[in-house]
Parts: structure tokens; C-alpha cells; sequence
């Protein structure tokens, strides 16, 4: 039996989490038939109870997988994770250093997923840099952008969950472009489907500033809790 | 709603009618051809006929307690559809003190304080409809009407960058 916290009590964790994962992608609003091919440069967001973070990924055709956080990637230095592995239409990699398991569908347009930990977890969205793996990270100010809300368009409470006296939280993840607006939202997690419609219909009616060229995207996340109050 | 309520005053009579003859709907129809022609009026909309008929079926067909309770339910329910909550809830009343366990006056009463705003006393009686028939539409169909009137919905939304 392994230690909590261990990579063997990890990955059992993850059989478990990842049945709810795919049963999750099910629904995912940017689902699509064909498999993303995850190699490549991604510029990523973390986020999770303790805060978010910005990380750039590199996935190898070969398998191996590195991550660079903003103080490494300003010392052009990557961080190895060991090999990534495709298991069916999921994607997963572990990051022992933080004992993460970070676990994604390949059923959608964007990578990203969930992740879990020895005593969290959280979701991790990414959008794709038109870049080789090389020896460095990109450079580190591509993860220090920041992104200012223009409209935050504030989801419809559903009718039928008021009636049913249903609360609920979601998170929508999308990738947001130079020009500041929301492209391929997704939603990452919901605690009941009465929630991902108005989430997602949100989210679209939603825009950032103006931060970047055309060219630039970033990844982002929106959560979204849904609760009633008892009037008077 | 009024549609859905006498859908439920349709079930009522058949629950009645399981109470007084469980062999034969029929029996009973012929036994209270009254109260069961007043069901069908209240069913169909024509709440004036269906409330002449149930009253007459009241003062003059033979009954136990529960069918009486039950056609009471079922002149509470008319009143209700036709907007007189006043006049329904001493209906459901009289329903209540006679059979404590007629859920269907409870859920009816309900509506009706439901009618007048007063949605503490609507909570109250759906409420004491659920605990007996928890599974019921109709309770669960006005339980979300006195839901959307009471709950305030909120949502708060936080970025992730």
C-alpha cells in the first residue's frame, strides 16, 4: 500500500479522478471527434484553492514532458516532469516535485484538465505558442501579462434551479486573444448541468482588454458560484 | 398552474376513491355521482358547475370521513383555479380537520396562501404535504413556485489568470 502523497498514491487517486474527468469531457462544450496532439509549446494556467499560476509546458514527441514557471523561464531554464503518457483520449503527466497529477482530454480543442494533489486539486487550461520544444522556455514575460476584464457578463440563474432551490459552482476556461476576446470556452467543472448553459452563455458575452497582437493568446479561467438567499 | 392543480383534483378522486370502494372505481362513482361529476367538472375548467356539484355530492351523498375530506380538498382546489384563495383555504381547512393525512388539502392550501403571498404559511403546509407524499408533482410543483418567490439568487464570479 502506498504512502499518501506517493507517485504509486497518486496514480490510484488519479484512476478514480479520471473516470470523473471523462465522464466530465463528456459534456464539454469544445469537444470535438479528433485528438489534439499535445506536443508542443503551451503556455498554461494553473489554478486551484491556494491561487493560480502561469507555466509554460513543453511536451516532446518523445514523451517527455517539462514545465517552466515564471522565475525559471526568466532563467531560461525548464523544469523535466519525466515522460507524459497518453492513456486512450487522456493525456496525463505527473509533476512530483509538488505531488500533482496533472491529467487532460485529448477529446478538446485546448489542453487542459484537472489536477490533483496530496491535499487539493484544481484545473489547468493551456493555450498552444507556435514553438519547437527547445532547450529554454519561451521568454518569461509571455506569463506575466496581465489580463483585464472589459465585461464580465454575469450568468442567468436558471429558472428551473431556483425552483428547485439548487446552488452550485462552475469554471469555464477559455483562451482569451490579443485583441481581448474569448475564443473555444469550455466548461472545466460543474457541480450540476443545470449550470454549464448560462456558464458558458456568460462567458462568451464576456471580453478582456485589448493586451497583445493578433497573433498572442493566453489561457484563462472564470468561476462561477452559483447561490440563493432567503428573501426578507 | 390552476391547469396543474386540477390534475391533481382528477388523482384526488381516484385516491378517494381506492379509500371508500378499493374493488371498483365504478361503485363509487355510482355511489357518488355527484362529487365524482363534480371532479370532472372542476377537471375540465368549468369551476362554477364543479363547485355546485361537490357541494351538492357533500350535502347529500353518503360518505366517510376521508371522501369528505377529499371533496372538500377538491371545492379548496376550485376556489383556488378561480383565484378566491379566502374561500379555498376554509375549504382545505375543514379538509384538514376532518383527514389530517389528506395531502392533497395541505398542497392545495398551500397554493392558495401562495395566491394571497403569504409565503411562510404556503412553506408550513407544503411542508406537511411533503413529509406525507414527498414524491408528488403537484408538491413539488409548488414548492418551486414558493421557491422562486423566496430564494434570491446570487451569483459571484471570480477570474482565474
Amino acid at each position: 500500500m502506498s504512502r499518501p502523497g506517493t507517485l504509486g498514491w497518486l496514480l490510484r487517486r488519479a484512476a478514480a479522478f479520471a473516470v470523473l474527468a471523462a465522464g466530465t469531457a463528456a459534456f464539454e462544450s469544445s469537444a470535438r471527434e479528433t485528438e489534439l496532439d499535445p506536443a508542443g509549446v503551451w503556455s498554461c494556467l494553473m489554478y486551484g484553492a491556494s491561487g493560480n499560476q502561469r507555466f509554460y509546458l513543453g511536451l516532446a514527441e518523445d514523451g517527455g514532458a517539462r514545465m517552466a514557471r515564471p522565475a525559471e523561464a526568466h532563467d531560461g531554464q525548464w523544469r523535466d516532469l519525466g515522460q507524459w503518457r497518453r492513456l486512450r483520449d487522456r493525456l496525463e503527466f505527473d509533476d512530483v516535485r509538488n505531488g500533482r497529477l496533472f491529467t487532460a482530454s485529448l477529446h478538446r480543442q485546448d489542453l487542459g484538465g484537472t489536477w490533483l494533489g496530496v491535499r487539493d486539486r484544481g484545473g489547468w487550461w493551456c493555450a498552444a505558442r507556435a514553438l519547437a520544444l527547445g532547450d529554454e522556455p519561451p521568454a518569461a514575460v509571455g506569463l506575466l501579462e496581465s489580463l483585464v476584464p472589459a465585461i464580465m457578463a454575469s450568468p442567468n440563474y436558471p429558472r428551473s434551479a431556483i425552483r428547485d432551490a439548487k446552488e452550485g459552482r462552475t469554471v469555464s476556461c477559455f483562451i482569451v486573444t490579443g485583441a481581448g476576446e474569448i475564443r473555444r470556452p469550455a466548461v472545466l467543472e460543474s457541480t450540476d448541468d443545470v449550470f454549464r448553459e448560462p456558464t458558458l452563455e456568460a462567458v462568451v458575452r464576456s471580453r478582456y482588454r485589448s493586451w497583445g497582437d493578433d497573433d498572442a493568446t493566453l489561457p484563462a479561467c472564470r468561476s462561477f458560484t452559483f447561490e440563493l438567499g432567503i428573501d426578507g | 398552474m390552476s391547469r396543474f392543480l386540477l390534475g391533481g383534483v382528477a388523482a384526488m378522486l381516484t385516491a378517494a376513491a381506492a379509500w371508500a370502494q378499493p374493488e371498483s372505481r365504478t361503485v363509487l362513482g355510482e355511489r357518488t355521482p355527484l362529487l365524482a361529476a363534480g371532479a370532472d367538472a372542476i377537471r375540465a375548467g368549468r369551476y362554477e358547475d364543479g363547485i355546485r356539484l361537490t357541494a351538492e355530492g357533500l350535502a347529500t351523498e353518503i360518505l366517510t370521513p376521508q371522501l369528505r375530506a377529499a371533496a372538500l380538498a377538491n371545492l379548496c382546489a376550485a376556489h383556488a383555479a378561480k383565484g378566491d384563495p379566502d374561500a379555498a383555504i376554509a375549504f382545505c381547512d375543514e379538509a384538514v380537520a376532518i383527514d389530517a393525512s389528506n395531502w392533497r388539502a395541505y398542497s392545495n392550501r398551500s397554493y392558495a396562501w401562495w395566491l394571497k403571498g403569504m409565503y411562510a404559511e404556503a412553506t408550513a403546509d407544503i411542508d406537511a404535504a411533503a413529509k406525507i407524499a414527498p414524491r408528488a408533482p403537484q408538491v413539488r410543483e409548488i414548492r418551486g413556485l414558493i421557491n422562486e418567490k423566496t430564494l434570491q439568487p446570487r451569483v459571484t464570479m471570480e477570474n482565474r489568470q
